[in-house]
């Protein structure tokens, strides 16, 4: 990215982070411990997600030489048989995604609205407020929240 | 396609292989039935009276020669750039872009004429070119306006209303108002031919050698273990009013790593203006990132994907108004515009891609990438 001088665009974003615990929360125990890691919530589906669908799908199940470099760099396996990407909708596998990139940014928990997509063996997870640099990364994770790397376009 | 004619002295022209460039070629000789020789690496008057060469292989835009002018002529001299030449039996086509250099110190003229289109055109009172070496250059800019040049200043500009269509050879014309004269062609330089695209930017060798050479300073051939020096450039395409023929211009960045980078004010250039801007994404395919803040561990790079551009590059497409011009590793041109910023999903069908030609000197676009 280019930020053009007097026509300056953001390319930094920064994290929310989740507010320290109450007594309340502190006295609820196990219960803060899930509550804390459970802030992240899935988005529903639209453009961008539609954008994105068939970028996953290419990086997992294409077979042009770019592909599998794509699939080496983060240590990903083409499955036997192409699989179909889908939008991930359910709550509890957005919360796990959340409390991944959690892990691997080193931040407590944080609120997180997220694309998460189901590929085979593998999630690909999609923070839009996740840049680095002028990019936005999408993270691969095994199905055990292995983390896998991120491929930059 | 260069020539310094270095050869052995009598080497006629068609047996000489042109020295000095990096596209080779043969002088060709259509039409004149007077042969050139070399002599001391230099051709001009030959006996036999006037001649005409063309490259043997299509040539660019533009063509400068290096002219000796030993002392004041004694003869007139008529030395043209052929543009867009081509031949249909015996028969020559082209643009005749001649420096008519007077004898007895009358001064010089530029005369440009083709029948193709019944162009004539004569400057008068151009001054007589002193002893020495002189660059006469030629060259039709994309909208049709021929500029001509000696010695670095435009010494005319016209405009062809029915300009010859693109392609075709470039060759030198030579011939003398009497028997003699010592001016001579000691150097010949052209542009090779690439087929345009229609991109402002991807047709102009000089933006494509530019942006090659600066991808080169961004390192894009870093260790790809460590990255070191790998660093984003950026600059501003230019545009001159006279003529809308662009240009490049690369600026500081006030900051940069190998993921990002903020570009310094646009210059001040009289008669141009801001067409767009360009910027580097040094990191090849697969590749991991280094500098880049935020980074994640096992980042890795995918150049080709998203239509060529970033998110936030097609962003600034959408909010500058400028189109953004993105040289990514394997030297793929990518030009963002913001008909194709939204939907996002738009994106990967940018059809403004073009892969550039690294492994001549012609540097030449190709519509497309491989997906």
């Amino acid at each position: 990215m280019t930020t053009i001088h007097g026509l300056a665009l953001g390319t930094r974003t920064g994290f929310r982070t989740a507010g320290r615990g109450t007594l309340l929360g502190i006295l609820a125990g196990a219960a803060l411990a899930v509550s804390a890691m459970a802030q992240s919530t899935c988005r529903a589906a639209d453009e961008t997600s539609q954008a994105m669908l068939p970028v996953v799908d290419s990086i997992v199940n294409g077979r042009s030489p770019r592909h599998q470099v794509l699939r080496d760099s983060v240590g990903l396996s083409a499955p036997a048989s192409p699989v179909t990407p889908s939008l991930v909708s359910s709550a509890s596998i957005c919360q796990q995604a959340g409390a991944a990139l959690d892990t691997l940014d080193g931040t407590g928990p944080t609120n997180r609205t997220l694309y998460v997509y189901a590929a085979g063996a593998y999630y690909a997870v999609d923070d839009p407020n996740r840049l680095m640099g002028e990019f936005r990364p999408l993270f691969f994770y095994t199905s055990s929240w292995v983390y896998k790397g991120a491929i930059v376009q | 396609m260069a020539d310094n004619f270095t050869d052995a002295d009598g080497t006629p022209l068609e047996n000489h292989t042109p020295d000095g460039g990096g596209v080779p070629f043969a002088w060709q000789r259509p039409t004149s039935p007077t042969v050139a020789h070399i002599q001391n690496d230099a051709v001009g008057y030959d006996q036999g009276g006037g001649w005409e060469y063309l490259t043997s292989l299509d040539a660019g835009d533009a063509v400068e020669l290096a002219v000796e002018v030993p002392s004041e002529p004694v003869v007139d001299h008529n030395i043209a750039i052929l543009l867009r030449a081509t031949t249909s039996g015996t028969t020559l086509r082209g643009y005749y872009i001649y420096w008519i250099i007077y004898g007895g110190g009358w001064g010089s003229d530029i005369s440009i004429e083709t029948d193709h289109s019944g162009l004539f055109y004569t400057s008068y009172a151009t001054t007589a070119p002193s002893p020495g070496t002189h660059s006469f250059k030629a060259e039709i800019v994309s909208n049709g306006v021929i500029n001509v040049y000696v010695d670095g200043s435009l010494a005319a500009t016209v405009t062809d209303p029915n300009p010859i269509p693109a392609g075709g050879r470039a060759g030198i014309s030579f011939f003398t108002g009497g028997t003699g004269g010592t001016t001579r062609v000691t150097a010949f330089t052209a542009l090779p031919w690439c087929a345009p695209v229609g991109d402002p930017v991807a047709d102009n060798f000089e933006s494509r050698q530019l942006l090659l050479s600066e991808l080169a300073l961004s390192r894009q051939n870093a260790n790809p273990n460590t990255g070191q020096g790998r660093v984003e450039r950026c600059g501003y395409v230019m545009q001159r009013q006279s003529d809308q023929s662009i240009f490049l211009v690369a600026v500081p960045t006030l900051s940069a790593t190998d993921c990002n980078n903020e570009i310094g004010p646009e210059p001040s250039i009289p008669g141009a203006s801001v067409y767009g801007v360009w910027h580097t994404h040094p990191s090849k395919l697969g590749e991991h990132f280094f500098t880049c803040p935020n980074a994640p561990p096992n980042a890795t790079a995918d150049p080709l994907g998203n239509g060529g551009g970033s998110d936030t590059d097609w962003n600034s497409a959408l909010t500058s108004g400028f189109p953004i011009y993105v040289i990514g590793t394997p030297g793929v041109l990518s030009r963002l515009d913001d008909a194709y910023a939204t939907p996002k999903s738009a994106r990967s069908s940018n059809t403004k891609r073009w892969s550039i030609d690294q492994s001549n000197a012609s540097h030449c676009p190709t519509q497309g990438v491989t997906p």
